[in-house]
């Protein structure tokens, strides 16, 4: 329908009676034909009773009226002419009110002249004809009131001329008639409303389906590409695995044939770069799987940056040097609040990538603090003077296993993860990564993280080993179901000067605290052997006694087992625990007022 | 005996160089870790007999590569020594002149065998590669002549080369070749390739005469 025009999901009423005009018109097309058969009855009716010429000039009048309105009609559905639906609503009862008065016309033209019975049926003839037009009109009560009033009232009128004793009976019928007829052609406005409502709703179900749709072919699509990234990453590794597994069948069978003596430092030497950089493949394989599995769960302690970047760059000194690179370092003092662990990463990750694609020339680390905005960002810079990589890579190179200009996936460049743990773990702390680079002048690569103003107290990863004297006198409880641990780690914490109170059970831990209090540490494994994981038994004893510092120490590698443990927020450190991880960890809780928890 | 090795995994042709030294005798290797540096040490050095080439190198994907080492010096026998080892590829190698395949994720003891066969001139070819075919003919016996075309067959050798190696003319060459096909039920040389290793080996020969 050409009037149309609304998208609203509910019919306007403008919209109706664009809806109605359109029916309306088309109705009326038939309407000349209707007119002249009607015209033909009434004609066979009175015809030796009226003068013919003016029967005819009536005829012709009422059938071109009817003519001019279907031409109207025709002109609206033809048009799509943008009219008004209200205007051309009310052009429509105007002529219907025109097409009624010519009709009756008829009655004060012809029934003074019939006898009456011709009279009688005359009127029945014209009292029938607004009915009809009920189903002409489409229901608009304006239409029908029109042309039935127009027809009746005069037809009415003449017959109270003709029998002035039945005026008033005739009058009063007619006016019921015509309410009868208006309301009839209310209801069928109504039905009309519900029926376009309905169609709404229906256009509304539509849609919201195609857009479901869409949004299922999206997510079908989403979820194609992270298959298939996947199974890239999957083809990768397997061809990357491969290799130095073959490379090491060669050594065996070179190792089983019987070498010449003087082979065997090669051989030794040559098994051994494969199987770090098998391990390194490895390592970073299982580091992008936590990672992407969302098992990592990053801490949130304040800690100076540059302490750690600072760290790492010390690491890296020696293995630059070698090179013949200098490795520059420009660290502003810069507090954030974040996950030490991977921010040390992502320095690591960058400036071994640095130093990797870096020939001659410097690598320049640096970090300061950006106020443009709000919250100022903490920005760290690695730099070098290396080939630098074309624009058109630099999206693929966040990609696992993607190399720039290792096709021959040379091992000793690296497995080719750095990179995209670096971007997850950026997500995951919600860092921002980006690259700059100027293909034979160098690479650029920026993270920045807001940085934090605040003065709280600061644990590093780097932190330094507490000295004997911080230890000593410290009490320390230990929650081991295992009893070999329990006494090996009762004898190293004695040996450092620490008061050591061990305990199997948390029946054990709750006599020890009911005698001696809070610890200075608690330290608690996380699976006890009983119902209550260690975790559980620092968060009772901590409502019981207050806080005091706890760490977690486990055995558990399956990550879920970890990811339940990090989400403790307390300290966690792996079995096996070497001794100085011990003891910077006892310094560092130790010296803080409260371990975080959660 | 010279041999040329190409792979693009510094540590994987060191292993084979040091492999092929204490297996061979007077083995000297050359390396290779592109066709490129391959073709040019081909030409340079004539008496290179035997070329270990890896499938998948550096820009230079599949089994063109053996054929313009073929192209350069059609003595050199190459055998083809990859990550892959499905018997399409293995089969398209043959097709394409290489003499042998030898997967690289075979066992070491398995692979220490198959360098010695190489070097001794026998075919080596995994065994899933023969158990495409049907059960091997009774084989009625080939002259030594016939033998030593069949050998250059298995080279890679083309018809011509094999003529001018063994003094005969080209068409005789070409008599025996229709002998040998018959002999061993084969329609072409890689078939014939394939069948003559499985011969070569001496539990199939058992197999063979029982």
């Amino acid at each position: 329908m050409s009037f149309v025009t609304s998208e609203s999901p509910v019919a306007s009423e403008r919209e109706m009676l664009a809806e109605l005009v359109g029916l309306h018109a088309r109705a009326l097309l038939r309407m000349p034909w209707v007119q002249s058969l009607l015209v033909l009855g009434i004609g066979l009716l009175i015809y030796p009773n009226v003068r013919l010429w003016v029967f005819l000039g009536w005829a012709a009048l009422t059938i071109r009226v009817e003519v001019g309105r279907a031409r109207y009609a025709a002109r609206i559905l033809r048009g799509g002419t943008g009219m008004d639906p209200r205007r051309v609503h009310a052009r429509f009862v105007a002529l219907a009110a025109v097409a009624g008065a010519t009709i009756a016309a008829g009655a004060a033209l012809f029934m003074p002249q019939l006898p009456m019975l011709y009279q009688a049926q005359l009127g029945v003839v014209l009292f029938a004809i607004p009915a009809a037009g009920v189903a002409v009109s489409q229901s608009s009560r304006y239409i029908v009131a029109a042309y039935a009033l127009s027809i009746l009232l005069p037809s009415a009128v003449t017959w109270g001329f003709l029998h002035p004793s039945q005026a008033l009976g005739v009058f009063g019928e007619t006016l019921l008639y015509c309410a009868v007829i208006i309301l009839a052609a209310a209801d069928g406005e109504k039905l009309l409303l519900r029926s376009l409502v309905i169609r709404h709703e229906r256009d509304r179900l539509v849609r919201d389906l195609e857009q479901k749709n869409a949004e299922v072919r999206r997510a079908v699509a989403a979820a194609e590409q992270s298959a298939h990234a996947r199974a890239r990453v999957l083809a990768a590794a397997s061809h990357d695995l491969r290799q130095p597994l073959h490379a090491l069948s060669v050594y065996s069978a070179v190792l089983a044939s019987k070498p010449a003596p003087e082979l065997l430092n090669e051989v030794s030497e040559n098994i051994d770069q494969i199987v770090r950089a098998l391990g390194n493949l490895l390592n970073g394989l299982l580091d992008l799987s936590r990672l992407s599995a969302g098992y990592y769960v990053p801490e949130h302690k304040t800690f100076s940056l540059d302490t750690v970047v600072a760290g790492v760059c010390a690491e890296y000194q020696q293995l630059a040097a070698q090179k013949g690179l200098t490795l520059l370092q420009n660290l502003n003092p810069i507090r954030v609040q974040g996950d030490a662990v991977a921010l040390g990463r992502i320095a690591r990750n960058l400036i071994d990538n640095a130093i990797k694609y870096t020939d001659r020339g410097e690598v320049r680390v640096a970090l300061c603090t950006e106020f443009l905005g709000s919250p100022p960002l903490a920005v760290l810079t690695v730099s070098d003077t290396g080939k630098g990589i074309p624009a058109t890579e630099y999206g693929r190179i966040f990609e696992e296993f993607y190399q720039l200009d290792n096709p021959g996936r040379d091992r000793s460049r690296g497995v080719g993860l750095g990179l995209a743990i670096v971007q997850r773990l950026c997500e995951l702390i919600g860092a921002k990564i980006s690259v700059e680079s100027v293909i034979s002048e160098g690479t650029s690569f920026r993270v920045s993280l807001p940085a934090f103003r605040g003065a709280t107290a600061y644990a590093g990863p780097t932190s330094p080993q507490p000295s004997d004297a911080a230890l000593k006198g410290k009490r320390v409880y230990i929650i081991d179901d295992e009893v070999d641990i329990l006494k090996s780690m009762r004898t190293l914490l004695e040996v450092w000067g620490i008061q050591a109170l061990t305990a199997d059970s948390p029946k054990a831990v709750e006599r020890i605290f009911e005698q001696y209090g809070s610890p200075d540490l608690m330290i608690v494994d996380l699976r006890l052997g009983e119902h209550e994981h260690g975790a559980q038994l620092a968060d009772r004893l901590q409502r019981q006694y207050g806080r005091f510092p706890v760490v977690i120490i486990t055995g558990e590698t399956a990550s879920e087992a970890l990811r339940q443990a990090n989400e403790t927020g307390y300290t966690l450190l792996q079995k096996p625990i070497a001794p100085e991880v011990l003891r910077r960890a006892i310094g560092v809780a130790t010296e803080l007022p409260a371990t975080i928890a959660l | 005996m010279k041999i040329l090795v190409v792979d693009d995994h510094a540590l994987f042709r060191a292993g084979l160089r040091m492999l092929l030294g204490t297996i061979g005798h007077n083995v000297s290797c050359l390396e290779a870790a592109t066709v490129t540096e391959a073709l040019a040490l081909v030409a340079q050095h004539g008496d290179i007999e035997l070329c270990l080439l890896d499938l998948s190198l550096k820009n230079e994907q599949g089994f063109g590569a053996i054929q313009r080492i073929k192209d350069t010096a059609p003595q050199v026998a190459v055998v083809v020594v990859s990550g892959s080892d499905d018997s399409a590829t293995i089969r398209s190698c043959i097709d394409a002149g290489a003499m042998s395949f030898i997967p690289k994720s075979i066992a070491p003891e398995v692979l220490t065998h198959a360098l010695q066969r190489v070097l001794a001139g026998a075919v080596y070819l995994p065994d899933q590669v023969m158990s495409t075919l049907e059960s091997v003919p009774l084989v009625g016996s080939l002259t030594p002549r016939q033998q030593q075309v069949l050998q250059g067959l298995n080279r890679g050798l083309s018809t011509k080369l094999i003529a001018r190696e063994l003094d005969l003319s080209e068409h005789t060459v070409k008599e025996y070749i229709a002998i040998i096909f018959q002999a061993l039920g084969v329609h072409n040389r890689t078939e014939a390739v394939i069948k003559a290793s499985l011969l070569q080996r001496p539990e199939s020969l058992a197999i063979a005469r029982r």
